[in-house]
């Protein structure tokens, strides 16, 4: 359809940006995944696997910020393909900082791993895990989808990740109570449970990555609306 | 047609017309409606539609052909001396129709138009800009230098160029000229200012000069500027019109439409998917 050569190698890298994104979001998604998984199964070389996966997410987190800078720089991109870009590149922070936070618990795990927790604690902290998980799948699928309802329906899931963060911290709180030992984990524990909670809240700053991408709305607000005019809009 | 002479009787109205001018309190609001124009048998706009605000910047932007030129020359007039061009629908400033209310010759005081290529007539820096008011009006030698002066200030040449009013404007950098030739229309206080891709000829600083003039001049005008560079739109521009094949396809809110276009023909232009 487009015969220009410069507007058509353009539209490649529109198109390849696109992908990064979803392969970094799959990426992040797995890591994820694959902590809970060794919590849950006392699995140590799943939880090595993310520590060690860290330098090829590595390398897609900075193709991905190198490939908005440089539409940015290069073509200043419009409408769509605009929105594309600075979603992506605010986008790819919260999946960085989701990523963090998931090598962080890779790297916590094998003081937990092995020691004295009961089952219900690893089993609840797995879970959270995988309703994390799910969290930031939806959002970044709702991203490569442009799906903006997609997206709306990712932040009530962060009310099931608050619950299920509040019962495990209280499961902590009561294990410390009635067995000194447990102090031994107990702060470990609590440290991964918060991670999974603040992933949570990226996974909802995804959403509105989401949301942006589609319909241009950031919280409602339009992009390039001087804060100003902001009580005109919510008024209109 | 000869750009030279356009420019001639824009800024040349019929001696006389000056009792019949009030000095412009600002821009008026220009409305076009329902416009179908011809040339000869071929329809170059149709049914165009367009609300452009006082004192705002009104870009219009769409691939070459479109009928943006054509649409800014409905304004003023200037298709009435292409031979076989007409339209139906029409255009008000201020609520008055250009085509039946309102003089054709006061219409040129009341709408300025400035050109691609900087066109200074081969006379002096000072009676460029002196040449409107000197052909409506007989305005006293101080009167003149005044206006002059405020005209040059108003475009930031004043510095650059008040030791050298005697020389011809022609001897001007394309920057210089292209300020001078936006000084010349001033003169004679028009309303709305008509830019025909103004600074497609000029190199960035120049450009940046122009744009900051645009901005400034829509406190007290209404501007329209053609334009293909979007960035520029973005710059410099309240409202943005796309227009593709004759068509007004979309108008919004400059942020708006380069942000979140609603019809897929601007987002295509937009994103240079079109073929
Ligand atoms: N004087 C004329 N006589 C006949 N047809 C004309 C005349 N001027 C323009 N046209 C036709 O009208 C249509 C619109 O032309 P116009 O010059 O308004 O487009 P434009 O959007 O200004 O293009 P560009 O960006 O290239 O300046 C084109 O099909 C053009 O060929
Ligand atoms: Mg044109």
């Amino acid at each position: 359809m487009v015969k220009n050569k410069t507007r058509a190698a353009y539209i490649q890298q529109i198109e390849e940006l696109d992908g990064l994104v979803s392969r970094l979001g799959e990426v992040v998604v797995a890591a994820v995944r694959a902590t809970g998984h060794a919590l849950g199964e006392a699995d140590e070389a799943a939880a090595r696997g993310v520590v060690e996966g860290r330098g090829s997410a590595d390398r897609l987190h900075r193709s991905v910020e190198d490939s908005c800078m440089g539409l940015m720089l290069l073509q200043q991109p419009l409408a769509g393909d605009l929105r594309l870009v600075t979603a992506s590149f605010r986008m790819e922070s919260d999946l960085a900082r989701i990523e963090e936070m998931a090598v962080d618990i890779a790297q916590l795990a094998p003081d937990v791993i092995g020691k004295r927790v009961p089952p219900t604690i690893t089993g609840d902290l797995a879970m959270l895990s995988a309703q994390v998980a799910t969290m930031v799948e939806s959002a970044v699928d709702a991203f490569s989808r442009s799906d903006a309802d997609a997206a709306t329906a990712v932040f009530p899931l962060d009310n099931g990740v608050d619950a299920s963060f509040g019962k495990i911290r209280a499961m902590i709180v009561d294990n410390l109570r009635s067995d000194d030992s447990f102090a031994d984990v107990a702060a470990e524990l609590l440290m991964i449970a918060k991670y999974y909670e603040r992933m949570g809240d990226h996974a909802q700053q995804v959403a509105d990555w989401a949301i942006f991408r589609t319909t241009g709305l950031y919280r409602g607000r339009p992009m390039g609306e001087d804060s100003l005019d902001q009580a005109d809009w919510s008024a209109r | 047609m000869d750009e030279m002479d356009d420019n001639l009787t824009e800024s040349a109205p019929a001696a006389g017309a000056r009792a019949t001018v009030t000095p412009a309190a600002g821009g008026a609001e220009v409305v076009a409606r329902d416009v179908d124009l011809f040339y000869g048998d071929h329809q170059a706009l149709f049914d165009v539609s367009l609300d452009m605000p006082a004192n705002k910047v009104t870009a219009l932007i769409g691939p070459s052909g479109c009928g943006k030129s054509t649409f800014l020359r409905c304004i003023n007039r200037m298709n009435d001396r292409i031979a076989g061009c007409r339209h139906t629908g029409s255009i008000t400033l201020d609520g008055q129709d250009v085509d039946t209310q309102i003089d054709e010759y006061l219409l040129r005081t009341r709408v300025g138009m400035v050109f691609q290529r900087p066109n200074p007539f081969p006379l002096s820096i000072f009676d460029n800009v002196a040449y409107g008011p000197r052909r409506h009006g007989k305005p006293s030698r101080e009167a003149l230098r005044q206006t002059v002066q405020r005209c040059l200030e108003r475009v930031g040449l004043w510095d650059e160029v008040k030791d050298d009013l005697k020389k011809s404007g022609l001897g001007l950098s394309g920057g210089q000229q292209q300020r001078l030739c936006i000084a010349r229309t001033l003169a004679v206080d028009p309303q709305v200012l008509l830019m025909d891709e103004p600074t497609s000829a000029l190199d960035p600083i120049s450009t940046s000069l122009v744009e900051d003039l645009m901005s400034d001049l829509a406190s007290d005008h209404t501007v329209i500027v053609v334009t293909h560079n979007m960035q520029q739109a973005t710059r410099v521009s309240d409202y943005t019109a796309f227009f593709y094949m004759g068509k007004l396809v979309e108008t919004a809110p400059t942020t708006e439409l380069f942000s979140r276009p609603k019809e897929k023909q601007t987002e295509d232009y937009l994103t240079g998917r079109f073929s």
